[in-house]
């Protein structure tokens, strides 16, 4: 810094000069000492040195923007973030290259093209849940507790209308036959259970799959039922219902009602001399526990009335109540005891 | 920030991979791109939203980033440039104007800086007239004497040509000499400083 450089400083060229906005910003010691200087060599630019530093030191009074308490770490902490992840993501993209990622890109989509063509969809509730879902054709079911319903991607439904049932399903099927003398395969419609299947056209019917019980109950319209075991087939007509028997034959019962099969729809269990280990063996198949009875003549007693079966806990009381027992429960027993 | 030239080494440390280097640039010019961001921006998030894009981005392209003896002029640069891809985007759902014409620079005489003896009836019109600049010239201004950047990149920066920055402070002198009768010399020294410059 050579003094004789100022001689000829004017106010603005003060206001360019990096070293006297240091001076009047910073007002460092050892800068006071040295615009000191100049000036006593220089009286005569006073005034100008003057006029600048006022001119800065109002520059310098801009307020400043306030700045978060947490700006510092929250914003780095984002920062960092960020960066992991797209190490993350530098490390994928090095591992790649593009040959391999076009065959590995053609082999995902015909993988998911043979899945998607073959695969099946299944849908499952579980202990004390249910759903409603809508098929592909339009067909409504409603899925009882602690069952599965199994059927084709769309794909195939033109050709087969065909459903895999595990538990209790009731079904209103969309009715697509034209002509009654011509049915082509596609507006037939099959549910299969484990021992039993049905052959309908367009109908309301329940079916019911379970270990203690195969049965098929038609609300309206016309089904064929076929026992897979044995063959036989039977035609029910609306209100009838067909149970397979323990030698797997169709015994077929014409009610006035259907309602007691079908009112689990409702959450509920109606009983018209029904045996009480028929209630305990829905009640399993509902809750997933396994009853033990105190003696086995207790499950061939016969009631009447209704039962919640909304909750495990609303079946139990009533159970409890009607047997007049005491309920224990030990993982996934429940044991009736007698009081 | 300070004016103690930066010690380049920790640039070149960032660009061969050491993360640390990088907490260190934030650390030292965080606040400082904040308060830059906020004047144009006059928005926390969005400002904090260009801040961490640009580190991001920096970290991501190290590879690909020169050496540089001033981080903070490439800091400040580079931050105006996320901000101005941020108008963009915001304003594209806005369907306003793109508008970088504004910078809060707000001057008072009550300010530290200024001693009570030193409030007279020049200081005060000289404020005022000064809190009349417009948006570009408050940056240029801020630039200069809080970033310290010289005209050279302050140009660069705000992108404006000589000739431009003269057109600028030409039509601002006009202006302020009909809002003040003060002395012409300081009005020249204050906004003609710029045009000097780029003639040295």
């Amino acid at each position: 810094m050579q003094a004789e450089k100022y001689l000829n400083y004017t106010v603005e060229d003060f206001l360019g000069d990096d070293d006297f906005i240091r001076y009047v910003k910073y007002q460092q010691a050892i800068d006071l000492q040295f615009w000191n200087d100049v000036l006593t060599q220089h009286e005569e630019k006073r005034t100008d040195f003057e006029q600048a530093k006022i001119q800065i030191r109002i520059i310098l009074s801009a307020e400043p923007m306030a700045i978060p308490a947490d700006l510092t770490d929250s914003l780095w902490d984002d920062i960092e973030m960020s960066i992991e992840k797209s190490k993350r993501r530098g490390r994928i993209v090095k591992l790649r290259n593009i040959w391999l990622s076009g065959v590995a890109a053609c082999l995902a989509c015909f993988a998911y093209g043979s899945w998607y063509f073959y695969s099946d969809i299944t849908v499952t509730t579980k202990y004390g849940e249910q759903k409603v879902l809508v098929l592909p054709d339009g067909s409504k079911v409603r899925l009882n507790a602690n069952s599965s319903i199994s059927y084709a991607r769309a794909f195939n439904w033109n050709t087969s209308r065909q459903v895999t049932i595990d538990g209790e399903a009731y079904f209103e099927v969309k009715h697509l036959n034209q002509n009654p003398d011509d049915i082509k395969t596609g507006e037939r419609f099959v549910a299969e259970g484990k021992k039993l299947r049905v052959e309908v056209l367009g109908t309301t019917f329940n079916l019911k799959s379970r270990p203690n019980v195969n049965q098929v109950t038609l609300v309206s319209g016309k089904v064929k039922v076929k026992s897979i075991v044995t063959g036989e087939e039977k035609i029910l007509k609306p209100g009838e219902f067909a149970r397979l028997a323990t030698n797997s034959k169709f015994v077929v019962n014409g009610t006035a009602t259907v309602a007691p099969q079908l009112s689990w729809k409702e959450n509920k269990l109606l009983m018209a001399q029904t045996r009480v280990g028929d209630i305990i063996a829905e009640f399993e198949n509902l809750y997933g526990f396994k009853v033990i009875l105190p003696d086995t003549s207790m499950a061939d007693k016969r009631i009447d009335g209704t039962i919640s079966t909304a909750s495990e806990e609303s079946m139990l009381f009533v159970l409890k109540n009607i047997l007049n027992v005491n309920v224990r429960q030990e993982g996934n027993n429940i044991y009736l005891e007698k009081r | 920030m300070s004016a103690i030239p930066e010690p380049n080494h920790t640039w070149a440390d960032l660009l061969n991979g050491n993360q640390a280097a990088l907490k260190q640039i934030y650390m030292e010019y965080h606040k400082g791109l904040f308060q830059y961001g906020m004047r144009i921006l006059l928005d926390e998030e969005g400002t904090r939203d260009c801040i961490h894009n640009l580190f991001v981005k920096i970290w991501t392209n190290r590879k690909k980033l020169k050496h540089t003896d001033n981080i903070r002029y490439y800091l400040i640069s580079a931050l105006r440039n996320e901000i101005i891809n941020y108008r963009t985007r915001e304003n594209r759902y806005d369907h306003n104007e793109i508008n970088l014409e504004s910078f809060v620079l707000d001057f008072s005489v009550e300010s530290v800086y200024i001693r009570k003896e030193e409030i007279n009836e020049q200081t005060k019109k000289l404020t005022e007239a000064m809190n009349q600049l417009t948006s570009r010239q408050k940056e240029i201004i801020y630039l200069r004497y809080f970033e310290e950047l010289d005209y050279n990149q302050i140009a660069e920066i705000m992108d404006i040509t000589v000739k431009g920055a003269y057109k600028l402070s030409a039509r601002a002198l006009e202006a302020l000499k009909e809002i003040m009768q003060i002395d012409k010399v300081i009005l020249i020294g204050m906004l003609l400083s710029a045009k000097q410059n780029y003639w040295h």
